[in-house]
């Protein structure tokens, strides 16, 4: 008798121990107050990309000057390339703390994560804000999900340019007119020269990421809406003539030994020697293939550029729709959208250690004014420290306030809002496409497209014989019912428009 | 005595006798002792060459890997990689030392666990052994998934950003407590337990004293289970590891390793800012090095586990 008693006060004590355990880790901190005698908030927020060692005194110095403006002290919290899906999925799902994240097309899926709920809706918050005059209006539409914005947009390139990147050495060399080279069939002659004259150059260097230049809006890969269609008819992107014709040009050059062999599953050797290959770039995009190179190149655009939804969602920010501090975590965006100091502290790292100030030559800058997104001085990365803290810089905000480096030009950021503002928008730009009810079809197309894209793009296999074999597989999977639905949607979405 | 000695001579040179009579029988014919030499030559030779091949590339020069691709003969040796890791690598040291920790620490606690849940459910006399049981197979079937566990472990115990989070969820595992069980079963007969008790030892004496020698090669299995669990284990550091002086070497190998598959695989949608981001992470000699110094130690863990094997083989091999 005795002996179960003790049993059930040793039971008792356990318990109460390990309640008292989880009590502790709930207790509350003394909040923190900056000169002002405000409280201090903490936001939490969420990068994607690689942890860096000088962070943390990068975020000291950023807190410091926060405290006192807006009252905000950040914790930044990030997760790998490869990872920050996954990880997001947890942290969203399991209701973490956390109170701003890294969100866009194609990581943290932004059109999902809003239309689930996770986001706050910030339309109410935003509207006099200063970022919200500042950044381009068609970004602010591209964050719009059924009428509702979610997200903060960093201000960047608003479309893909795909361009065909030439090595400079032998574009100089056999006086290549690289200007006008827009489309796949230009490329021809000046592929055969260079195939009969540098036998240890690849004349067209492709590897297993390329795809075929591609003249339509893939709302759901392979399905999608033509450039200049305003009917908005939805097509899949095989059927197209343009697409047809494309493919059999790329098993031509293919078969002349244009291509390297290993194309469809090559990944990207740069000790290869190439004469062109494809890229996605932006403008002056030349100085950071070059520099990944080791070599000059020059680029040309394939097509004019688009803007997509997709391509509009390239980053965003948007705001834990659990948070407790809403009003702060806009205040906080719109500062690093509009502050010059506290962007290019969080950017580039701290002044006078991760990089210095330097001049701008004074032809340089006279040519340059009057033009937008200028500022006075460029900056030089101290080759040392800079690999303690090197972030993605459209992670954290637009690009448009922050100081260029030495080696690009004055005026980059005027250029790109040049190039923004040239930009076309798609005919489907807007259009949101509803998956639902279509789930299970479009979830097979990936399988089919893992099978024949690579080969077909590549011109490693014969389109005459593997285009209908991926059709027949694509009309297998329920490609038909895609199109129908998305018609149907796009359609309601037009009339309402 | 003397007597004793010589009949044990005796025996002995009568038992080599017989052994070399039977190895005559025994003995497989030359071409195919060949055959066989080469057929375990050419597979253990495929184990080994990637390793070889590993710590080859680890200390080939930078340049001349971009220039001529991995070769077996580099054609410039440099131990950068090394250099690179002693002295800017602070964050691969610091994770080095997190994967050791968790490694020895785990191992022990787990050990500890497995070994006094399997040695109860092996007693026949354990009045819960049933339940016990139904217990521990649950999980085994059935899991509360990604999400469920999650919330255990970050919301219920709060282990979020300690190391407890590396260490506890690999601690006790229902397969391990059922192998493990079944050997204290098999091999530490019931006579030894009774007559232990009947001298008057306790419990606990029963289980250091008596069993644990007695079942060092079960054991020594379930280390090396464990060891090699925690040693590879970075799932658990991407879910529950926000700190990331915190984070394992396993989990900081899969970290640049997946982001460089990544930003290869995504070059379309990132473009120009994929090709910079792909230029800040670590250089092909330098994954290689890290790759070198993470299966070391793990390389060394296995001949010392070995002795317990050997052993272990013999313990059950007669029935008396």
């Amino acid at each position: 008798m005795k002996f179960r008693m003790l049993k059930k006060l040793t039971a008792a004590g356990l318990a109460a121990v390990l309640a008292t355990g989880l009590l502790a880790g709930c207790g509350g901190k003394k909040a923190e107050t900056n000169a002002d005698g405000k409280e201090i908030v903490e936001l939490t927020w969420w990068q994607i990309g690689d942890a860096q060692k000088d962070q943390d005194r990068v975020l000291e110095k950023a807190n410091e000057y926060m405290a006192d403006k807006i009252g905000v002290k950040l914790k930044i919290n990030t997760a790998g390339w490869g990872d920050y899906d996954q990880k997001m999925q947890v942290v969203i799902n399991t209701g973490d703390d956390w109170d701003l994240c890294f969100t866009c097309s194609w990581a943290n899926n932004y059109l999902q994560n809003a239309n689930k709920g996770a986001f706050l809706q910030i339309d109410d918050y935003i509207k006099d804000t200063e970022m919200y005059q500042n950044i381009d209006e068609r970004f602010w539409e591209a964050a719009k999900v059924q009428g509702k914005t979610y997200g903060v947009p960093s201000e960047k390139e608003i479309g893909s340019m795909p361009m065909w990147v030439f090595t400079k050495e032998y574009v100089d060399k056999y006086n290549v007119p690289v200007d006008e080279i827009h489309s796949l069939e230009d490329l021809e002659p000046w592929l055969k020269v260079i195939k009969e004259n540098e036998p240890n150059v690849v004349p067209m260097y492709l590897t297993s990421s390329f795809s075929a230049p591609i003249y339509m809006d893939l709302i759901q890969d392979p399905v999608g809406i033509e450039y200049g269609d305003e009917t908005l008819t939805v097509k899949n992107v095989f059927e197209t003539e343009k697409m047809k014709s494309t493919l059999a040009t790329m098993r031509k050059y293919y078969l002349e030994g244009y291509i390297n062999k290993d194309a469809a599953t090559a990944s990207d050797d740069k000790s290869v020697k190439r004469f062109v290959t494809k890229g996605d770039g932006q403008p002056y995009a030349e100085l950071v293939w070059g520099k990944d190179l080791g070599y000059d190149v020059v680029a040309t655009p394939i097509m004019d550029t688009y803007v997509t939804n997709i391509s509009a969602r390239g980053a965003l920010t948007a705001i834990n729709a659990q948070t407790k501090h809403p009003e702060k975590a806009i205040e906080f965006l719109n500062l690093i959208n509009t502050d010059e100091y506290l962007r290019n502290l969080l950017n580039y790292g701290i002044e006078g250690e991760h990089w210095d100030k330097v001049e701008v030559p004074a032809e340089e800058a006279a040519a340059a004014e009057g033009k937008p997104y200028v500022y006075e001085n460029k900056i030089k990365l101290n080759e040392e420290t800079r690999k303690n803290y090197s972030v993605s810089y459209w992670v954290q905000g637009g690009l448009f306030n922050t100081y260029v480096l030495e080696n690009e030009p004055v005026d980059k950021w005027a250029t790109f809002k040049e190039f923004n503002d040239s930009s076309v928008a798609a005919p489907s730009f807007g259009f949101d496409f509803n998956l639902e009810p279509v789930s299970t079809e479009v979830a097979g197309f990936g399988n089919v497209m893992d099978e024949f894209g690579k080969s077909l793009y590549t011109g490693s296999v014969d389109p005459d014989e593997y285009l209908p074999k991926l059709q027949e597989k694509l009309k297998a999977t329920g490609i038909d019912k895609v199109i129908e639905e998305m018609q149907k949607q796009i359609d309601e979405w037009k009339a309402e428009k | 005595m003397f007597d004793k000695m010589m009949a044990k001579r005796k025996m002995e040179k009568r038992i080599k006798k017989l052994e070399a009579q039977e190895c005559k029988y025994n003995q497989i014919k030359t071409p195919a002792n060949i055959l066989f030499n080469i057929i375990l030559a050419v597979l253990s030779l495929i184990c080994v060459i990637p390793f070889i091949f590993v710590i080859i590339i680890s200390f080939t020069d930078e340049n001349s890997l971009a220039m001529n691709g991995y070769r077996f003969i580099p054609e410039k040796l440099s131990f950068y990689a090394y250099e690179y890791i002693i002295s800017a690598g602070e964050n691969i040291l610091k994770s080095y030392g997190v994967t050791i920790f968790i490694t020895i620490v785990g191992t022990m606690i787990g050990l500890l666990l497995t070994g006094t849940y399997a040695y109860a459910l092996s007693r026949k006399t354990y009045a819960y052994r049933k339940f016990f049981t139904t217990v521990i197979t649950i999980p085994m079937l059935f899991s509360g998934g990604m999400i469920a566990n999650y919330l255990i472990v970050t919301k219920v115990l709060m282990l979020k950003d300690s190391l407890w989070a590396l260490i506890l969820p690999l601690c006790l595992n229902s397969f391990n407590i059922i192998v493990l069980r079944t050997f204290f079963k098999t091999s530490i007969p019931d006579a030894v337990i009774e007559s232990a008790k009947i001298e008057g030892a306790s419990e606990w004496r029963l289980f250091f004293q008596i069993v644990i020698p007695m079942a060092l090669p079960g054991l020594a299995t379930i280390g090396l289970f464990l060891t090699l669990g925690y040693w590879n284990d970075w799932f658990n550091a991407m879910m529950y590891m926000d700190n990331k002086d915190l984070i394992p070497l396993q989990y900081l190998l899969i970290q640049i390793e997946s982001s460089i598959d990544w930003l290869a695989n995504n070059k379309a949608t990132m473009g120009v800012d994929g090709i910079a981001a792909a230029a800040n992470m670590p250089k092909e000699t330098i994954k290689m090095a890290i790759v070198v110094i993470s299966t070391l130690p793990i390389i060394f863990a296995y001949p010392f586990f070995q002795r317990y094997f050997v052993n272990g083989l013999t313990v059950g091999a007669v029935k008396e």
